[in-house]
């Protein structure tokens, strides 16, 4: 049953588009994740619980039983949790009682505890129990895991697998979508660009099935590994704008960010051509995905233009300008 | 609209707890005891009358303490990112307001009452229904100014900047009124004048309520209640 809807909604805020091309169907049960800067995310939150007025098109509601959280909401830090708790039992006027539901959001040791002493992990789960005791049909939260370790990761999902239990639908808005990953099942991203575009992510239940199957073979299996500090991050190639190379290393960039990989710009060409992947120039490779427009600024020099909101601008060698031409229109 | 009391009564027990634990709004009305007590005993007894003390106080608390505690609750609910969740946990703005203001002035009257035996004046002497009820409305218009205050800051240094210039002038004013006859003269027609006459007045003979001070409280508090209310309905809690 879907719980709102939004049909082609556009939000201006002071002249300038902030939002557009939102199409979007919040059903009951589901498990949207959508990556979005903080900023949009105010903006799409504020539009959904009906505090702003959309520009354009238009939500329809078939509840209006909804919260929003957003990362810089604060608790009144010099409540004990339990008073806190109570505050809110009493302005929802919650009928049951509390004391059964502490446990599934891990509250017990720090009941008495006053709030300006808990870590971020333990404040965002007394919010989530706030949120919980409010009983809403529907919740909005941003970005939980931001400041949470990896104990505060497990109690959090669990608490929130509560709440998902009892009914209540949650949609989480996140700029990473690593911390989408671990919430929702599915995913959207918005583009300043274009709009609310779904990502496909592969569900596990359907890649473990279709690696059971004996004619499975790996081969489109490919990840670019960079690797930050201690740690090795993968990236799937549909999430790469374009590749770099500067100075001899290829950065891979994705949204405004650079990230190394050890990979040469041959090596990753011959790996990522399978995944739509374009060498363009000497020093860059492009997700052909992402290309939105191609300028020709002069007789001789070719320019490509993606589809992210700061409209990156690629060159493009003269040389290989019938090539693409072949490869996207073929 | 419906206004609910249970929320109302919530946010009265959240706010009370929250101004007894915040020390830069129960400066004010620990100010107003302390600063009487400091006078009655560091000045000769002739200077520092029951009257003048009270007077004295009664400027603190009523006009500094109660521009304070307006405003500082509100700007501190903008800084510290609370007023939001408040206001999506389906509590109205009117009945923040209401269950805001009410500890404020629950406070102001409880130390308006307490300061006539600290300033050493005899509780006989007192015409208790025209002094509460004049102390009640004088705490009120100050809390509503706080309020304004408060709209237009978001946070409490910003709210304390804000009301400095306002709270210096109302309360230490009437302290001044007796050496300069235009003073005087335009200070009884402003509500913390009012208040500090009433105060001399009914000390020293025996005070009639009059047209004149009644009209100076209603008119105070009818603009500045307009006051208030375009700012509010201009920009909400947050004037961001």
């Amino acid at each position: 049953m879907p719980l709102i809807t939004l049909k082609d909604v556009l939000k201006q805020d002071d002249g300038v588009i902030t939002l557009k091309n939102i199409n979007l169907t919040i059903n009951s049960g589901s498990q949207i994740g959508i990556k979005m800067s903080p900023e949009e995310t105010r903006q799409l939150f504020d539009l959904i619980t009906g505090q702003t007025t959309v520009s354009s098109g238009n939500i329809e509601y078939q509840t209006t039983s909804i919260i929003s959280e957003l990362n810089e909401d604060g608790l009144y830090e010099k409540m004990t949790v339990a008073r806190y708790i109570k505050t809110f039992k009493k302005i929802a006027n919650y009928q049951d009682d509390i004391n059964q539901h502490i446990e599934h959001f891990s509250l017990q040791d720090i009941w008495q505890t006053k709030i300006n002493q808990l870590t971020p992990n333990q404040k965002k789960r007394v919010s989530l129990f706030r949120m919980f005791i409010l009983s809403p049909k529907l919740l909005l939260i941003e970005s939980p895991l931001i400041n949470a370790n990896d104990d505060g990761i497990k109690l959090y999902l669990k608490a929130v697998d509560y709440l998902r239990s009892q009914n209540i639908t949650i949609l989480f808005s996140s700029f990473y979508i690593e911390e989408l990953l671990l919430l929702c099942k599915d995913f959207y991203r918005y583009n300043g660009a274009t709009g609310l575009e779904k990502i496909e992510v592969e569900d596990e239940s359907t890649a473990e099935e279709s690696a059971n199957t004996k004619e499975f073979h790996p081969s489109k299996v490919f990840k670019v590994a960079c690797k930050m500090a201690d740690k090795t991050i993968y990236f799937s190639p549909n999430e790469i704008d374009f590749i770099e190379s500067i100075n001899s290393v290829s950065n891979i960039r994705i949204g405004d960010d650079y990230y190394p990989s050890n990979l040469t710009m041959n090596e990753l060409e011959n790996k990522l051509t399978h995944f739509g992947f374009f060498r363009c120039h000497r020093s860059y490779l492009v997700n052909l995905q992402q290309i939105s427009e191609l300028i020709s600024y002069s007789r001789n020099s070719y320019t490509l233009i993606l589809k992210r909101p700061a409209k990156e601008k690629l060159p493009l060698s003269r040389a290989k300008v019938e090539e693409l031409r072949q490869l996207i229109e073929s | 609209m419906n206004l609910s009391i249970r929320k109302i009564s919530a946010i009265f027990e959240l706010k009370i707890q929250s101004m007894f634990t915040n020390m830069s709004i129960m400066v004010a009305p620990i100010l107003s005891i302390g600063f009487v007590l400091l006078m009655k005993i560091a000045m000769p007894s002739a200077v520092a009358t029951g009257a003048y003390l009270l007077g004295m106080g009664l400027s603190f608390n009523n006009i500094m303490g109660g521009i304070m505690m307006g405003s500082y609750p509100l700007s501190e609910e903008k800084e510290k990112n609370t007023l939001r969740v408040l206001m999506t946990s389906s509590v109205s703005s009117v009945e923040f307001i209401i269950g805001s203001i009410l500890p404020s002035l629950l406070i102001t009257v409880i130390i308006n009452i307490v300061l006539i035996p600290i300033a050493g004046v005899p509780v006989g002497k007192i015409d208790w229904p025209i002094y509460l009820l004049y102390t009640t409305v004088t705490a009120l218009i100050s809390i509503i100014i706080g309020y304004v205050i408060g709209i237009y800051s978001n946070s409490q240094m910003q709210a304390g900047n804000l009301s400095m210039p306002i709270m210096l002038l109302f309360t230490l004013t009437p302290m001044f009124q007796s050496f300069n006859k235009t003073i005087e003269n335009i200070m009884s027609f402003t509500y913390p004048g009012m208040l500090n006459d009433f105060v001399l007045h009914s000390m020293t003979n025996n005070y009639n309520i009059n047209f004149k001070d009644v009209s100076v409280l209603v008119i105070w508090l009818i603009v500045c209640l307009g006051i208030f209310i375009y700012a509010y309905s201009k920009n909400g809690l947050d004037s961001e």
